[in-house]
């Protein structure tokens, strides 16, 4: 913030740039980081605290679908298994 | 402009709503999938060291989108839940009970990747601050919205009572998120804001972003995925559910 007094009009009152302020990134070309795959495992001294923290996420990220997928399907069994008992009474029921 | 109205309406109802979930599944999943694989290879692979923090601060990728995932997903559900209190859809009820258990491992994932950084950089597991504090608290009220739907037999009255806590809680989550302005914490100020231009690298704020849509894609197709399971549940003794399970009600 700059006090008034020091405000320059003429350099104040400028047209929005017109570019983003996002520079570029090209990933895609970019090298890889590391020169082994040993020390992309040591991540400096921080290793532990980095696979840590991916083992726990993406373990926990695999396992809460694979739960619902199983509470899905254990569902509809139960289901179909209702309906069905439900229809067979209703036709012994008829036939008497 | 009234059919359109009507058209949006209709998949306001599990009926209609069932098979579309159904059919969006799996692209949500797909699009997690190319994020995620993005995301963690320019974090991981392509994303220079950070001066200070060393290699340690790649925990960032799965430390921010994991934050940012448990309160907004919190918001989003006491969304739904007002929205069930306010008018009493059925859907909306369903749609909250279906996003806190995710809200809650977000949660518990935040403060978890949160401790394996603070160790290395601060010396401590954890420490009783403002921010970390709030987080904790946010992963209590996940817990008790959970515990107390569960609790509530009748569901139309569980989402009601959870509607009301979820609510009251959305105050914590201003909290959370200025908690690093208001009071002086140990843990770092916003990575990312809309009003200043990025101070960290461009390639460690792309990995991040990337990350962070993998985790909305991610978030989104499981509670699409659990919605659908409590739609079967709660709609078991309707007709539908039995034409959805292919078996026909009235044959005898």
């Amino acid at each position: 913030m700059q006090l008034a007094s020091t405000l320059n009009p003429a350099q104040d009152i400028q047209p929005l740039p017109l570019s983003l302020p996002i520079p570029h990134s090209s990933f895609l070309t970019d090298p890889m980081y590391w020169n082994s795959f040993s020390e992309f495992l040591a991540m400096g001294t921080h290793g532990i605290y980095v696979w840590g923290s991916v083992g726990v996420m993406v373990l926990l990220m695999v396992l809460e679908p694979v739960l619902l997928v199983r509470g899905q399907k254990s569902l509809v069994a139960r289901l179909k298994r209702q309906f069905r008992a439900e229809k067979t009474d209703r036709s012994t029921q008829s036939r008497r | 402009m009234s059919n359109k109205l009507i058209n949006w309406f209709r998949f306001a109802s599990p009926q209609a709503f069932y098979p579309l979930a159904g059919r969006m599944i799996p692209w949500f999943w797909a699009l997690a999938a190319v994020f995620g694989i993005a995301g963690l290879y320019v974090g991981f692979l392509v994303a220079p060291t950070d001066a200070q923090q060393g290699e340690g601060y790649r925990i960032i990728f799965l430390h921010v989108p994991a934050s940012w995932m448990s309160m907004f997903i919190y918001l989003v559900m006491a969304f739904w839940a007002g929205l069930g209190l306010a008018f009493n859809f059925r859907l909306s009820g369903m749609m909250a009970t279906a996003l806190a258990p995710t809200g809650a491992l977000f949660t518990f994932l935040s403060l978890w990747t949160g401790a394996l950084w603070g160790k290395p950089m601060w010396g401590t597991w954890w420490v009783w601050d403002a921010r970390l504090t709030s987080e904790l608290i946010l992963l209590f009220l996940y817990v008790g919205f959970i515990a107390l739907q569960s609790a509530i037999d009748d569901p139309r009255r569980a989402d009601k009572a959870g509607a009301i806590l979820a609510l009251v809680g959305v105050v914590n989550i201003p909290i959370i998120y200025f908690s690093v302005k208001w009071w002086n914490t140990l843990h770092q100020g916003s990575s990312v804001s809309l009003t200043k231009s990025p101070s960290m690298a461009m390639t460690m704020l792309l990995g991040m972003l990337l990350c962070a849509l993998a985790c909305w894609m991610y978030a989104i197709a499981v509670a699409l995925m659990r919605v659908r399971t409590i739609m079967l549940e709660r709609e078991r003794h309707t007709e539908w559910v039995r034409e959805e399970l292919g078996m026909k009600a009235k044959e005898q």
